[in-house]
């Protein structure tokens, strides 16, 4: 048999599905980064977005028996930590709570690295005051870069909704970076 | 205002904002596993207590294969026509279904056999099955894959730890 690491995803959901946790590990290693980064970007709060991604990966073991295999399964370990994100935004508390605390990645010209670090928290920032319908489609357009396709069926709304509320979204983020003082990519 | 250089801007930031809190993925994996078993254990602990209370439920289709059989039991009593049938043999019919496509034996052990090894029957997509008739009350059970892998099955009812970090499966019949 080979090793987790090298075995397709179908091969390790129906071992998952058959009991097999070390199979689920596989999936979380493989998934994490990019369910991370879309609660990153919709909630802002890097403990917040670190306890949805934990809590997306339960949902979705827990209810693995009736994920379709047919289905991509990025598309539904998206819909789900977008729906966690969703909900808890609709709590105040997760709305309000904004850590200032990037990070400058080690290694690099800590100038540049600086920069970049910067530019994260302004969008981060900018993002948080946006509502959810915008925040959503945003993130999962330019952070995962899904098509409008995959994005209306993680969103559960028709693609035309998706490319209003990404073309919307756009125009409101622009404002508030502007009121930021930020024209950088002029 | 040049759109495709916002746009780009947008994916570097928010690329950006990953890439400085993935420190914070660091163990996710172990994290969520011992979520999984925390909340597994945890409603194995709340089924005992309240186990003299419940009604033994069933989410296979085994439930949907006994109660088609009540129905025609019942149905043919009625007509006064009888209805031949497998036996239950005073207990019911249970099926014991795992998905195992690359395995070359399957076998199930609990409390209802003694904890031997008893073979389950390949089907040839892979699905492993087998029917045991069972008398009302909780059994714990595991698969054993190819004589060496135990593994719990996902479909259970609930799961309880046992050593090692090893869990077996419960079924309330």
């Amino acid at each position: 048999m080979p090793a987790k690491s090298q075995m397709d995803e179908l091969e390790l959901l129906q071992q998952a599905l058959a009991g097999d946790l070390e199979a689920w590990g596989e999936m979380v290693t493989r998934y994490k980064r990019a369910v991370f980064g879309i609660a990153l970007g919709i909630l802002g709060n890097p403990a917040d977005a670190e306890d949805a991604t934990q809590d997306a990966f339960i949902r979705a073991y827990e209810n693995l028996r009736r994920y379709d295999l047919r289905r991509r399964f990025s598309t539904w370990i998206f819909t789900i930590v977008s729906n966690i994100c969703k909900n808890r935004l609709r709590q105040e508390r997760f709305t309000s709570r904004l850590e200032d605390e990037t990070q400058v990645p080690g290694g690099a010209d800590p100038a540049m690295a600086a920069v970049e670090a910067e530019r994260g928290r302004l969008i981060k920032e900018a993002l948080s005051e946006l509502d959810f319908k915008y925040r959503a489609p945003l993130v999962l357009r330019y952070y995962s870069e899904l098509d409008y396709q995959e994005i209306a069926q993680i969103l559960g709304l028709p693609e035309g909704t998706v490319k209003t509320h990404l073309h919307r979204g756009k125009a409101e983020l622009k404002k508030i970076l502007e009121r930021k003082g930020v024209r950088g990519y002029e | 205002m040049n759109e495709e250089k916002f746009e780009e801007y947008l994916r570097e930031g928010l690329k950006q904002g990953v890439e400085s809190h993935l420190q914070r993925l660091e163990g996710l994996e172990e994290r969520v596993l011992d979520a999984l078993a925390e909340r597994a254990l945890r409603r194995g602990r709340w089924t005992k207590v309240l186990e003299p209370l419940l009604i033994p439920v069933r989410r296979r289709p085994a439930l949907a294969l006994v109660t088609t059989a009540a129905v025609f039991l019942i149905i043919g009593l009625f007509l006064g026509m009888g209805l031949g049938g497998p036996s239950l043999g005073g207990g019911k019919g249970v099926w014991f279904v795992v998905a195992y496509p690359e395995a070359q034996s399957v076998t199930i052990a609990g409390d209802f056999n003694g904890w031997t090894d008893t073979p389950l029957k390949r089907g040839k997509d892979g699905i492993w099955t087998i029917r045991l008739d069972l008398k009302p009350g909780r059994y714990e059970y595991a698969f054993k894959i190819d004589g060496k892998k135990w593994v719990p099955d996902p479909r259970a009812d609930e799961y309880v730890k046992t050593y090692g970090n090893q869990y077996n499966s419960v079924i309330y019949v």
